[in-house]
């Protein structure tokens, strides 16, 4: 045991000490009923030969989320100084939210291409991706490149300058940033250097402040260095993504890698009652299959429509929103996702085609996953420079040697299912100004392939089709 | 019993203080021990010893919180005690907790030139800044020793959830540290 490091915790202030011996009130079992998760954007830039390295080291340390914690009353000795801070603390949150209104309206025309390019696949797989994990890991790629190679980034998130950028990703992280031990919205970025290569200090500065970026150095494709990524993105993926995160294997040849990912899970606001379930038939496109469908009868709800598709929103408890697209008959997943409508629905810019419903609805249970190639849809949204060994331009990183991008790889896995807090459950009476009490019934049965999004403030976190329950 | 009343009952030298000290504080106090010592006979010793050194020490202190004050007694004395014997065949939880924690820390820290009051200060910097919820977590590991499981099992939470969130609040203190100074080369 370390006997200096026990007996410097005899130095915490015993009113701590105190407070933490305190029981808590037992909440009751917490239910997951969605999960998603993500490892993602695995840049790797190639070098024909390696300088030979010895050990790993931290270079800079991510930098936590700035938002302020909203202020406990229990935390305040003096109710007029809480009281204080919880204002503050409310317009910082009022902020936070008109920048990522703002965010989200640059980049529109992002999430549509790339909801397109990366989800319309003509096989029969499902296909997932998380346009904000995406965002934020080749948002840091402009902080590494210059001239043309970073142009052309920016240029796909609709911002003008580096500057508007790091202020654009700030507003983004801090609105959908939400870690309380039970809601978790968490997003984690770190970069991996090469020992030996002289590296910009400042840009690893950059990295750890402006997106809350982890650097750390060491001989990248050994086994220590490929645990210690593993391990990083476990305990940033809460595990889900194991199966990939055990199998890191960086090449020998590789000098630097990027890795951002993000978690998400929360409970239904309106849990599934798992006494509803059904088993019933999903039309996938290899044939018909046997699926556990989840229900809800007579909810009442907002129903949404466009030209092609019904959909419905699901509330989270952390706020979140889930959204579930079902395809009008004779439409495919790509005709919706082509035509782009539903975007504009999602993100809740002006859309008017909703009706206060009673909904029978059916969802099938699921756990997707998916790992995707953004490498040739990103080049076809003009991103073409960094992956190129002639034309990229990493000289913000390092001067050494010129460095390209070989891959860029996004797995995503999101699960659902219908449990919540049983015991909590409870009826709500919609009182006076709540909407009319509706007429109509409607039966919503996604038993045939459909999209969802999980979004937070209408920024979307993951989009993904489900051909497969 | 309140604290305050337990405190006025070893102020007047009632013996009656003991037993209220043991009825408020005993089952605390001996998991404290046993996450140290690992073993049950030494663990009751040394909880025994606690309330003595508490007798001895109240009055003339006053402390409040007097439950910082008991159970920072009782992890002290099972610090020395257990300098004193032999490590063989412990199940020392406290062990792999504190080693947690000294693995995160900046190597600065950790160099004899910084002394052990020097360290705690800096964490209870740290611990100033963190939220309730966080401070509870961080101090049930690193000052109780108390095992993952059981925190979880305390606060509610998923296992998987707290050792998430002590891994972060790890990296927080750790960054807290290289703020304050401690570089880690």
């Amino acid at each position: 045991m370390n006997e200096k490091v026990a007996k410097a915790l005899s130095y915490v202030d015993e009113k701590y000490v105190s407070a933490a011996a305190r029981k808590k009130k037992k909440k009751a079992r917490y239910f997951i009923s969605v999960v998603a998760a993500v490892l993602v954007l695995a840049i790797l830039f190639h070098l024909p030969s390696m300088p030979m390295v010895i050990s790993a080291k931290a270079v800079s340390i991510a930098s936590e989320s700035r938002q302020m914690q909203r202020p406990d009353r229990d935390d305040y000795e003096d109710v007029y100084a809480w009281r204080e801070d919880f204002n503050r603390w409310e317009e910082g949150q009022k902020q936070i939210s008109n920048d990522a209104r703002d965010a989200v309206t640059a980049l529109t025309p992002f999430f549509l291409t790339g909801s397109e390019q990366f989800l319309n696949t003509s096989g029969s797989e499902n296909a997932l991706w998380s346009p904000i994990n995406a965002y934020i890991g080749l948002s840091m790629v402009t902080e590494l490149t210059d001239g043309a190679s970073r142009r052309q980034i920016l240029d796909l998130f609709g911002v003008g300058s580096i500057d508007e950028l790091r202020r654009q990703v700030g507003a983004v992280w801090e609105s959908s940033y939400n870690d309380n031990g039970h809601e978790i919205s968490a997003l984690a970025n770190s970069l991996w250097l090469e020992e030996g290569l002289n590296y910009n200090r400042d840009t690893m500065d950059n990295l750890a402040y402006y997106y809350y970026a982890s650097v750390y150095r060491g001989d990248l494709g050994s086994q220590k260095i490929n645990n210690a990524i593993g391990a990083w993105l476990n305990n940033n993926t809460g595990g889900l993504l194991k199966n990939a995160s055990d199998n890191i294997n960086l090449s020998p040849d590789t000098i630097l890698a990027l890795y951002s990912t993000i978690y998400f899970q929360a409970k239904w606001q309106d849990q599934f009652n798992q006494g509803n379930n059904t088993k019933d038939v999903f039309h996938t496109p290899d044939g018909d299959k046997t699926a556990t469908f989840m229900n809800k009868k007579l909810a009442q709800m907002n129903y949404y429509y466009g030209d092609k598709f019904s959909a419905v929103r699901l509330g989270l408890k952390n706020g979140s929103s889930m959204w579930f697209i079902l395809p009008d008959e004779g439409y495919t997943t790509a005709d919706v996702l082509a035509d782009g409508q539903y975007m504009q629905m999602v993100l809740q810019q002006n859309w008017e085609n909703t009706k206060w419903m009673k909904v029978n609805l059916s969802v099938p249970k699921f756990d997707v996953n998916s790992t995707i190639s953004l490498k040739d849809g990103l080049q076809e949204m003009g991103v073409t420079d960094v992956f190129s060994n002639t034309t990229s331009n990493f000289t913000e990183i390092t001067g050494d040697v010129p460095i390209y991008l070989t891959a860029a790889n996004q797995s995503v896995r999101v699960q659902i299912d219908e449990e919540g807090v049983k015991a909590a459950a409870y009826i709500e009476f919609p009182g006076a100004g709540s909407p009319e009490p509706p007429e109509e019934i409607i039966d919503l049965v996604l038993d045939r392939p459909f999209i969802f999004a999980i979004t937070t403030e209408s920024i979307p976190l993951f989009i993904g089709t489900v051909n497969q329950p | 019993m309140d604290d305050q009343k337990i405190t006025n009952l070893l102020w007047q030298r009632a013996e009656t203080a003991i037993e209220a000290l043991s009825k408020k504080f005993g089952n605390r106090l001996m998991l404290i021990a046993l996450n140290i010592l690992g073993v049950r006979q030494d663990a009751e010793e040394s909880v025994n010893d606690t309330y003595l050194a508490v007798w001895h020490t109240v009055p003339p202190k006053k402390p409040d919180p007097l439950a910082g004050y008991v159970y920072a007694t009782g992890r002290n004395i099972s610090l020395d005690r257990l300098k004193y014997i032999s490590a063989e065949k412990r199940d020392c939880r406290y062990d792999l907790s504190i080693d947690e924690l000294a693995n995160c820390l900046p190597a600065a820290l950790l160099e004899e030139t910084v002394e052990a009051r020097e360290l705690g200060l800096a964490i209870n910097r740290f611990l100033g800044t963190v939220s309730a919820d966080n401070r509870t977590l961080f101090l049930r590991r690193y000052w109780f020793g108390d095992s993952v499981q059981t925190i979880a099992r305390d606060l509610g939470l998923r296992e998987n959830a707290a050792s998430v969130r002590l891994g972060r609040i790890r990296m927080q203190l750790r960054e807290h540290l290289i703020k304050e100074g401690y570089i880690d080369e």
